[in-house]
This record gives structure tokens, sequence and C-alpha cells, in this order.
């Protein structure tokens, strides 16, 4: 096959595959929220949409397509033309790097997950666009809780994920997945629960839902979106989802390794989407049983609970893998003992200070309503 | 490959154009920016020559890697000055900055 | 010298950079020269991986688009009225600063173009040569005191700027 032929049909491939799998899991998601809150969700009674309702985003999309598309007066206008085309194109770059399996990979950069961080400020940016050129006081509040929040969690995603770059030696995903003859999360308990809190917070689903909290701001920084301009965030958010899943799958979970992965290479994407299905499935129990945090709660936790949690973290880490490789522990599976007890004893302290803290809190509510009563 | 010089020429060019947005605009926020042109042309240079010139193409990028450290403590010590000038004068034209004249 | 693919691509990435850089310090409207500011970093960092240096792209794209910039736009949000678009100065100014601003281009393209510079880089790029930069930062006889150094000024910095944007 021709070079380029190839180049153009790998293209194809990364641009169609998450418009594909986000059809499908709009559709999950909208049944699993459903079901958790006693509804049907999407169904057959109205009009006919496949068995059950498998089409119905489609039907969605397509609805969609024929809106008009409003652009506010005094609105910035290129600008506010601009955002949804780069919040959608930010979505997709991620999905560039993603190992699907050993020699599946759009390309292989040595910077590899770096890619991956420096590639969200630019969805944060298409928020801060929409949310400046739309001149809505709601759009703009959503941006501020929004930037607030994104480059706040950027600080313990960003420390978390430099522990299993630590235990690999290289920043490229295909060597990370190598590396992980054990799953990163059973090695790595509390930084894979750290990187999921911040990714969570990232793409902004409950508990975090600060950036477009609808019962408060109508809908954040898209307020002023409709038709297809809407139709684009509303799948970029999606495509973030997953994509934050099959990158934490690809980071804590094995990524595309497997049973049989090595006989069947085709088996490796399957494995690698079943993984991030997983997590994806996990975000969406979240946003179905989680209530909103307060803006002021979220950076409180970020700021005082996970930056300090994964800093500690990445020196002990540091400290007991030297100690085991010191030992003659040289593979992972050698060491993983020796880093487990070292998670297990962190998140010991960590619940103790937290309970010591919780009662002292606790304490001084007493006093003060004790003081209360006397007066 | 590219020759080295359209490189520096680039660099050149955005060193201009920094320059200029320092003398030229009044706004602060304008200054801050066009000072960050000027250290982006710095570090082209640097990291070009390196890649040229320099046998084991370390020594550049880790200069480089200092001027990003100047240029972030530079911004954010910036902009606090920004909004404490903001605070006391409610503006950040530069040439209206000018208490101590009066 | 032949035009192939790089040639292409660089003349392409350059004009874009430097016409953005352009528009950035002509821009009236302060919000339109952060994005554009923006543009200026991501040309730049194209420029970078063409040189073969992803890693430097990638630092230019974290420091600049994410940390930079975010904090640029955070600074004129929580102070409103900076937005709005800025009078421009006496034409006298402008024209100084333009004249300036050319002579200074002009030399140093001159000196530039005296120079026989090389045409191809002394070594082939090699991908795999981030450890050799990590080792370099942090030994004895590298750049390790400078590196602890630059961590301190940071702190410093850090607290410089709480005291200095803290309200009174």
């Amino acid at each position: 096959m021709p070079t380029y032929l190839r180049y153009a049909l790998t293209s194809l491939i990364l641009l169609a595959t998450p418009f594909v799998s986000v059809l499908i899991l709009i559709w999950v998601a909208r049944k699993v929220i459903a079901r958790m809150q006693d509804r049907l969700g999407p169904n057959n009674s109205g009009t006919w949409a496949g068995p059950y309702a498998l089409f119905q985003t489609l039907a969605d999309a397509i609805k969609i397509l024929t809106k008009e598309l409003i652009i506010p007066d005094g609105a910035d206008r290129w600008v506010f033309l601009a955002a949804p085309i780069v919040v959608l194109g930010a979505a997709l770059l991620v999905w560039l790097v993603i190992p699907f399996g050993p020699t599946l990979q759009g390309m292989d950069p040595d910077i590899g997950i770096f890619y991956v961080v420096v590639i969200t400020p630019f969805a944060l940016f298409a928020m801060i666009m929409a949310g400046w050129s739309s001149r809505n006081k709601y759009a703009a509040l959503g941006t501020f809780r929004a930037v607030a929040q994104i480059i706040s969690y950027e600080i313990p995603q960003f420390l978390s994920l430099l522990i299993p770059i630590m235990l690999t030696g290289s920043l490229s995903l295909q060597n990370l997945v190598l590396a992980q003859q054990l799953p990163f999360v059973l090695v790595l308990p509390i930084p894979a629960l750290i990187y999921f809190l911040a990714m969570t917070a990232e793409v902004g689903r409950l508990p975090f839902e600060q950036a477009e909290a609808d019962a408060e701001i109508v809908a954040g920084y898209f307020t002023e979106y409709s038709g297809m301009m809407f139709g684009s965030f509303y799948l970029a958010e999606f495509i973030n989802n997953f994509s934050v899943s099959l990158v934490f799958a690809t980071l804590f979970l094995g990524g595309w390794r497997g049973p049989w992965v090595m006989e069947i290479p085709a088996l490796g994407p399957v494995w690698l989407f079943l993984k991030g299905f997983m997590v994806f499935l996990v975000l969406m129990l979240f946003w179905g049983a989680m209530p909103r945090l307060r803006i002021d709660q979220i950076l409180n936790i970020n700021w005082k609970f996970l930056t300090p949690l994964a800093l500690v973290m990445l020196i002990v880490v540091a400290w007991v893998n030297r100690l085991a490789f010191d030992q003659g522990a040289t593979t992972l599976v050698a060491r993983a003992p020796w880093l487990l007890g070292a998670n297990l004893v962190v998140g010991l302290a960590t619940v103790g200070l937290l309970r010591l803290s919780s009662r002292r809190a606790q304490h001084r509510r007493d006093a003060q309503s004790l003081e209360l009563l006397h007066e | 490959m590219v020759p080295l010089a359209w490189y520096l020429l680039v660099a050149a060019a955005l060193f201009a154009i920094g320059l200029y947005g320092i003398l030229a605009r009044r706004n602060l926020v304008m200054i801050l920016m066009s000072l960050e042109l000027l250290l982006n042309a710095v570090n082209i240079n640097l990291i070009a020559f390196s890649r040229y010139l320099e046998e084991g193409q370390t020594i550049g990028r880790i200069f480089a890697l200092f001027v990003y450290v100047i240029a972030a403590a530079e911004t954010a010590l910036g902009l606090a000055i920004m909004i404490a000038v903001w605070r006391t004068h409610q503006t950040v034209a530069v040439d209206e900055i000018d208490a101590l004249k009066d | 010298m032949s035009f192939g693919f790089e040639q292409i691509a660089f003349l392409l990435t350059a004009v874009l950079t430097v016409a953005a850089a352009l528009a950035m310090v002509f821009s009236r409207q302060v919000f339109h020269a952060i994005l554009l500011m923006i543009a200026v970093f991501a040309g730049v960092a194209t420029l970078y991986v063409l040189l073969g240096v992803s890693f430097m792209a990638g630092m230019q794209l974290f420091i600049y688009v994410g940390g930079v910039s975010v904090l640029a736009v955070i600074a004129i949000m929580v102070t409103r009225g900076f937005m709005g678009s800025d009078r421009p100065r006496p034409a006298r100014t402008t024209y100084g600063a333009a004249i300036v601003a050319g002579s200074v281009f002009l030399g140093l393209a001159w000196l530039i173009l005296r120079v026989p510079w090389p045409t191809a880089p002394l070594v082939a790029a090699s991908e795999n040569d981030l450890a050799l930069l990590g080792q370099v930062l942090v030994s004895r006889s590298g750049f390790v005191v400078p590196f602890e150094l630059s961590s301190l000024l940071l702190f410093v910095v850090l607290l410089g700027a709480l005291y200095i944007a803290r309200e009174r």
C-alpha cells in the first residue's frame, strides 16, 4: 500500500472512531442514568427509533442539524464561531496518540503522554472563547468556574501521572503499556484514584460539574449556542469523556494488554475499548448518583487534599521503588508488593489524618453552638 | 533540511515585532505579551543553534528551559503588579500611571 | 536548494506565525491579542517540531498556552475593564516605534545573512535523547545548581505575586 494512502486511511479511521463510538456511548449514558433515576430513558413509546431506541442519538443529531444557528447581538462574531471548532478539534487530537494495539497507533511521539497533557489547555481556551464572546453573564460565570477548576486539577493530575512515568522510564504511551506486566492500578491504587478524580474534574462530570451547572447558570459557557454549534460542544464533551477514559485505561489498566492479544493483535482494540468503556461507565454512574459540589469545596479538595497527597505519593513511590530496586527486585512484579505496601501505609495515614481533622472540626462546631446557647 | 538562517530570520522578525509592541502599545497587558514575543524569539535562536551547531544537543535546550522559567516568573509578577496598579489607579495605560510626576 | 515538504512546511508556519504576531501587536481588542498570541506560541511550537525537538514543542505549549496565557486571561477577567479596546498612542510614538523595530529587524537580518551559517544540522535528530537532557540538567557537573535556584526563584515569585496582588 502506498504511504499516502495509508496515512489517509489512518486519519479517516482516527476521525471516524470517536464519532461512531460516541453515538453509542450517548445512548448508553442516557439509558444508564435513566435507569438510576427510575425512568426508561430513550425508548419506542413515541416514534420508532430502532430496537431499544438505539438510533435515538442519530435522530437527535439529524434534528439538531436542521436547527437555526443563532449568533447573539453584540457577540464577538469570529471568536464565537471559532469556539465550537476549536473544542471539537482539541477533543479529537488526543486520539492521535492512544495506542490501540502493539502496532496500532496513529503515531507514537517520544513525548507521548506529555502531548496528552499539553492538548488539554486548548479545550480550556475553547471554553474561554465561548464564554467571552457570548456576552452573557451565565456564560462568563461558567467560564470562570471552568478555568479555576480545570487549571487547579491539572496539578494533581500531572503529579499522579509522573508516578507511572517514573516506573516506566519513558513518556511514550506505547512503552507505558508495555511496562505494565501488572496493571498499574494494582501497584499504585492511590495515584490511580487521584488521577481518576482529577480527570473527572477535567471533563467536568458530577460531582465536579461546576462549569455547566444547569440548575444555576443555564448551561455555563455554551449557554448562547444553538443548533449544530451546541451539538459540537455536546459531542466534544462526550468524546472527551470517552478519550480520558481510554487514557486512564492505557495508563492504569494495562491499555491493550489482555489474554491472547499477542496471538491475535486484533484483540488489542477490543480490550482497550472494553476497559475504557468500564471507566466511562463509572463516570456515568457518578453522573447519576452524585450531588454537585460547591466551587469552594471543589477547590479545597484539590489544594488541601489531592495536591499534597499526590506530592507525598510521588516522593514515597520514588523512594520505595529505589529501595526495592536495591534489594534486587528488578521487575515490576517483584516490586509490586513493596509499592502496594507503601500505598497502603500512605492511604491509612491519610484516612487517619482526615478523621482527626474532621473530629477537630466537629469539636469546633460543638463549641460554637454551645457559645450560641449561652448567649 | 531548512538552512539555519531561515530560523534566525523568523526569530529576528518576532523580536522586532515584540519590540514594536513594547514601544507602541499603552496597555500593560499588551506590553507584557510583547515581552513574551521577545523571549520566544530568543528561544527559537537558542534551540536552532543547539540543533545545528552543537554536538550534544543539550546545552541550548537547557538554556531555553531556563528562559521558560524566567518567562513564567516574569508573567506572574507582571500580572500581579498590573492588578495592584489597577486597584490604585483604575487604569493600566502606561502613560496615565504618572503619580510620581504630579 | 530544493523545495521539499520540509521547506514548504517551514515557510507556511513561519509566515503564519509572523502574521499572527503582527496582528497581535496591532489588534485593538486585548482579548483578540491574547488569542493571536496563542496562535504565535503554537506556531513557534510547530517550528520546534520541524527542528526535530518535539519535547521543546511540548514545553512551549505547556508553559505558554497552559500557563502564561491562562494566567493572562484570569488576571484580565478578575479585573473588569481591562478587556476594553486600547486607545492608540499618539502617531509620533507609533512611528518612532515602527522605525526602531524596523531598523532592528533590518540590522539583524543584515548580520544574519552575512554569516555563512550551516544549512544542515550537525547530527541527525535523535528522538530519544530526553534521558540525556534530564541527566545533564540534574548532574553535579551539569546544571543542578541553576536548576535548584530556578525552583527557588519560582517559589519566591509565587509568594511575591500573592503579596503584591492580594486585596488590602
